[in-house]
């Protein structure tokens, strides 16, 4: 038997698993808002309950990404100069969280931020109300907050590659040259790092973007995300099937192109670093 | 200092539900008062978590045993030859289960087996589907990582050259060199499949809920409940984890030798 067959017959059955449990259950979603002639897709736009899911989502996976990129970025630098024992516990402990279902951060997250919560109640010991903290956990920032529970960690470990592959002896010679430490972090490590933290962003708030659970689990179907906005159409009483392929359509275009930015980038830098 | 504060972070909402869950009463203090083991013994009693725990079990280990079957053939043969087609599938299967959020493929389960040409919506084996195409990027870039590390295509050369065939370099070859990865792939599946909600909670029967499912009604139930029943589900994670940090410290040595 051909040789290039042989080999094709083996990724056989997985590609048939990927096509009718993956790919025909993401096009029958695909077509479904094409079946009214895009009529549900269109009168999405001027109805205000999904405007606002869509300003949600906006709002929660930006400020995720940014959060994630901001504690992921220098947890990630501290992790990089460690000892490598020192090194590899706090590597465990900090993708502990990776295995953690969403639910568990959510409830954890009432614990600490509910209305009765632990550190609600430490900060109204300091005059803070503790009905403005409940506020605050419960919107899209709140939740930006319990998200980046298992999403720094991911930032982390695509970031500390990165950091080892640096070549430290750069960051010396623009310290002899008399950069400051902070000059030469923003002169030369951080252009280094751009890369990775572009993808990084990405890759975290396309999550944020199209995840439910945690917010399920926090808030209840309540808050105005789109994924909520989905998962009520599908499952409350009244199915709006219409209405769901239409969100369905606009959650699955926003978090490809998310995706498909931080190809581009993980590409360019690929090819830059083959030039090199 | 950094590392210390985003540990305790990571580590106050454990801390919390583990003290919970061993707490009588819990309602607005700091931390709960009395000492109970009641609220796991209710968990034990619990039909339907109990249940639920088992179609888990069950859930994650097909997932296991059927993301193995397809991963490794599948890894090997896109590293092996094919291409651009290679390339193409691995780009793929790293962005797909970000790509398609959860809630929209569990979408798509509904409108295509709730038909009646595949009236399969419900059915513990479309769970395990379910969760197979989930888990399989992560097995497959562990494996695809390994291969290229190992330099398996030298080791199959020399095989080859000597007269293998196919079947023995398989199995004599390939298996035995992947073993590592693919236990700390399995790790990480079973890890997934186990903490699985957001597919699950919208494909599943009533009787074939698996435990994460059935985890979300509890929250609304007593403090000390809730924590227990979480506890149980963060256990298996930690034993997940531990696993995968055991794994990879032998793999570590073995290589080293």
């Amino acid at each position: 038997m051909n040789k290039t067959i042989k080999i094709l017959l083996l990724a056989l059955p997985a590609f048939a698993v990927l096509v009718m449990f993956f790919l025909v259950p993401l096009g029958s979603v695909l077509v479904e808002p094409f079946l009214d002639k895009g009529e549900a897709f269109f009168s999405l736009w001027s109805d205000p309950l999904f405007l606002k899911g869509l300003k949600g989502s906006t709002l929660l996976a930006l400020t995720a990404g940014a959060l994630s990129v901001l504690v992921g970025v220098p947890v990630a630098l501290r992790l990089s100069t460690m000892k490598e024992k020192a090194r590899l516990f706090a590597m465990f402990c900090i993708s502990l969280p990776l295995t953690f279902s969403g639910l568990i951060v959510a409830y954890g997250f009432i614990l600490c931020f509910g209305r009765a919560g632990f550190i609600t109640l430490l900060l109204a010991e300091v005059g803070v109300s503790p009905d403005w903290v409940a506020g605050l956990v419960y919107s899209p920032v709140g939740l930006a907050l319990a998200y980046c529970y298992y999403l720094i960690p991911r930032v982390v470990l695509l970031l500390l590659p990165a950091l080892t592959n640096f070549d430290r002896s750069l960051l010396v010679a623009a310290n002899s040259m008399g950069a400051t430490r902070l000059r030469a972090f923003f002169d030369v490590l951080l252009p280094e790092l751009m890369p990775t933290i572009g993808v990084s962003f990405c890759l975290v708030a396309a999550v944020a973007f199209g995840a439910y659970g945690t917010a399920l689990a926090l808030v209840g179907s309540q808050v105005n995300i789109l994924p909520l906005l989905l998962y009520s159409s599908i499952s409350d009483t009244g199915t709006n099937f219409s209405q769901a392929a239409a969100i369905s359509l606009v959650l699955l275009g926003a978090c490809s192109m998310i995706m498909g930015v931080a190809e581009v980038i993980a590409m360019r830098r690929e090819q830059r670093l083959k030039r090199a | 200092m950094l590392v210390i504060a985003y540990l305790v972070y990571i580590f106050l909402p454990i801390a919390l539900l583990l003290i919970g869950s061993f707490g009588e009463t819990w309602t607005n203090t700091f931390l709960p008062t009395g000492f109970t083991l009641r609220w796991y013994l209710d968990v034990w009693n619990d039909p339907s978590f109990r249940r639920a725990f088992v179609v888990s079990l069950e859930v994650a280990v097909s997932t296991c045993v059927i993301v193995t079957a397809l991963a490794v053939p599948l890894a090997y043969a896109l590293t092996r030859s094919m291409g651009k087609i290679a390339g193409l599938t691995g780009r793929f299967l790293a962005i797909m289960p970000i790509a398609a959020p959860p809630a929209v493929l569990a979408f798509g389960y509904i409108l295509i087996f709730s038909t009646d040409a595949m009236p399969f919506l419900g059915a513990t084996w479309l769970i395990i589907a379910a969760h197979v195409v989930s888990t399989l990027p992560y097995m497959f870039q562990t494996l695809v990582a390994d291969i290229r590390h190992l330099h398996l295509d030298r080791l199959e050369l020399a095989a080859e050259s000597l007269g293998a065939s196919f079947g023995q370099r398989f199995f004599h070859i390939i298996l035995p060199s992947l073993q590592h990865s693919i236990f700390s792939g399995l790790v990480v599946v079973s890890a997934i499949s186990i903490g699985e909600f957001q597919i699950t909670n919208l494909i599943a029967g009533f009787l074939n809920r698996t435990y994460p499912v059935v985890l979300l009604q509890s929250f609304y139930g007593a403090t000390g409940f809730a924590c227990s029943t979480t506890m149980v589900l963060l256990l298996l994670a930690c034993a997940s984890a531990a696993g995968s940090a055991l794994t990879a410290r032998s793999a570590s040595k073995s290589k080293k030798h």
